[in-house]
């Protein structure tokens, strides 16, 4: 869907506009958006493949029955750290990125409210990567608890789960800071005639996951507080041998731990908010609905952390509560699915990557929805907890969920951030590979999981073998395939054909419609002059 | 363009958007503080 069309006007830049300082220093003490956006960008690629590394590892060990390469120690860890770094280092930052890059553009702002404290934010990271990477060097190995941290395990091990509460808790501080940020700048700088129900969904998706952030991550900070202080100082919150009680941490974990789930996949909800209406040449259908949708899964996320641990002996009415909410949650997640499809409907559609990434991500994700509901149900998960299916559902969802809007958003905003055009067939070759391999190496997890093997263990019974060796053959298609990513965003940094200012004629947000390409270092000094249609604003 | 260099936003955007980030970065500490605070007397 290439196009001819230039943007109409250049304003919201002003004619002295001027460039980056050369450098490291650039990199260093950066308060663009746009710099420390793409830094966030690229440090989650890099986890992504440090993390993509620990799933091969995993995946080779239990590619047939036996113990392979590992010790069952250093597997725990590997399933440990490859979960808090593709959680905590790969699909949030990427997000953050995202929310960089767009939302001072799609509401008119110059900047984040507060460039500095962005800059503070971004370079928190850097050391509590290198605590979470570090830990795998000192003795005793890395953490080996999952990633979820659970006592009694978690107090037993060595330092390397003092690194690993050192890094969340920066983590979280860094992630706070973020959410901070972003809720003042949308609330606060939105170009004038930008109101809150005109704001592009992507928008509407991070206002709301920042809220969530600061909601939830004071709440994991307290309880790895609390698992410090009962390593070190003393106190016993979830030590049994102490008077403790393990399974406080598990509801105050979940607490935190579900509504992160939804952290993770709402701003994927932005995303493929944008790009389905883009390449069906429609309005989104149902705005509002989507906004409301939205902003009941955050408020249910609250309600259903419960449905984490049916099986350490809650009260039939609790098990039964969190049943149902849980449930419940597919409501609006099922507004959200037939509104993008009645987006599509009768669009004319067009599959450029973004598109089949958006579209695979609709298809998948709500392959996971429904496991999902599958797992809502008690009885059924007091049969499936801690079993491959868990992994199965939970890795729809945030591959085929989260991870695959982050690629479609890569494709489609590329041309706009770098100026230049990507490879459309090699765009499309990394989709294919992508879903065959993610499809081979996820869905026989599904009868894994009802067969009845357990998750995080290094070696398993013969009658499994089967679709193990086909797992681990799905994840090394996927996991090769993401080379080709990186090459086609490389190349087309370094030497893609130059993009047109709009480069799919259907997007309609401001970065489209006001701005050149590539965009000048500094944006919307002046506010843009926004004009309302019936297809929104313009 | 730093937010703080003051030269593309009026001083009540600027009173607005300290005030937000303040009670928001007070929201997150009170609830750390609950959390905390709520399981040292529990326990």
């Amino acid at each position: 869907m290439s196009t001819s069309t230039h943007a109409h006007d250049h304003h919201g830049h002003d004619a002295h506009d001027h460039g980056p300082p050369a450098g490291f220093t650039r990199w260093m003490y950066t308060t663009n958006h746009k710099d420390i956006g793409t830094m966030y960008l690229w440090f989650a690629c890099f986890m992504f493949f440090l993390g993509g590394t620990m799933a091969l590892g995993i995946r080779a060990e239990l590619f047939k029955p036996g113990l392979q390469f590992f010790d069952p120690e250093f597997f725990n860890s590997l399933t440990t750290v490859h979960g808090l770094v593709m959680v905590f280092g790969a699909i949030m930052p990427a997000f953050v990125g995202f929310a960089n890059w767009l939302v001072p553009l799609q509401i008119g702002a110059t900047d984040m409210a507060f460039p500095r404290m962005n800059n503070w934010s971004f370079w928190l990271l850097i050391p509590a990567a290198l605590l979470l990477i570090g830990s795998f060097f000192v003795p005793g190995g890395a953490a080996a608890s999952g990633w979820t941290l659970y006592p009694p395990l978690v107090i037993q091990q060595g330092i390397s789960v003092d690194m690993t509460i050192l890094a969340v808790h920066i983590l979280g501080a860094s992630s706070i800071m973020g959410s901070i940020n972003i809720i003042t700048t949308i609330l606060n700088l939105r170009a004038p005639g930008m109101t809150l129900m005109r704001m592009p969904l992507f928008v509407w998706t991070w206002l709301i996951t920042a809220y969530l952030l600061i909601a939830v991550m004071p709440v994991l900070a307290g309880a790895v507080t609390m698992l410090l202080t009962d390593r070190h100082f003393g106190t016993s919150f979830f030590n049994a041998a102490g008077g403790g009680d393990p399974t406080m941490f598990l509801h105050i974990f979940w607490f935190f731990g579900h509504p992160e789930v939804y952290i993770m996949i709402l701003p994927a909800f932005g995303i493929v908010s944008q790009i389905l209406p883009a390449f069906a040449r429609k309005p989104l259908f149902g705005y509002a609905s989507m906004v409301y949708a939205t902003a009941s899964i955050a408020i249910l996320s609250f309600i259903v952390w419960g449905h984490h641990m049916f099986t350490v002996g809650m009260p039939a009415a609790g098990n039964l509560f969190f049943m149902y909410a849980t449930m419940l949650i597919a409501v609006p997640t099922g507004v959200k699915v037939f509104n993008w499809i009645a987006t599509m409907w009768k669009g004319s559609m067009t599959f450029e990557t973004p598109m089949l990434f958006a579209v695979g991500f609709l298809c998948l994700f709500t392959i996971g929805g429904f496991s999902g509901l599958v797992l809502a149900m008690v009885p059924v998960d007091i049969t499936l907890h801690n079993t491959y299916y868990v992994v199965a559902h939970f890795h729809y969802v945030l591959v085929s969920g989260a991870l695959f809007s982050i690629i479609a958003g890569v494709y489609f905003w590329l041309p706009k951030w770098s100026g230049h055009m990507y490879n459309e067939g090699l765009g499309k070759l990394h989709f294919w590979l992508s879903v065959i391999g993610f499809n081979i190496a996820f869905f026989p997890q599904h009868f894994l999981g009802l067969a009845g093997m357990p998750r995080r263990i290094p070696d398993y019974a013969p009658q499994f073998a089967e679709w193990n060796m086909w797992s681990s053959i799905g994840a090394f298609i996927f996991g090769f395939s993401q080379l080709l990513f990186v090459y086609n965003v490389i190349s087309t940094i370094r030497s893609g054909k130059k993009a047109h200012n709009k480069q799919w004629e259907g997007a309609d947000s401001l970065e489209w419609t006001h701005l050149p390409t590539p965009m000048p270092y500094h944006t919307f000094e002046t506010p843009p002059v926004l004009k309302l249609d019936e297809h929104g604003v313009h | 363009m730093a937010f703080t260099e003051k030269a593309h936003t009026t001083r009540a955007q600027r009173k607005r958007a300290l005030l937000s980030a303040f009670a928001l970065g007070a929201m997150a500490l009170g609830i750390y503080a609950v959390v905390i605070v709520k399981f040292f007397v529990y326990k």
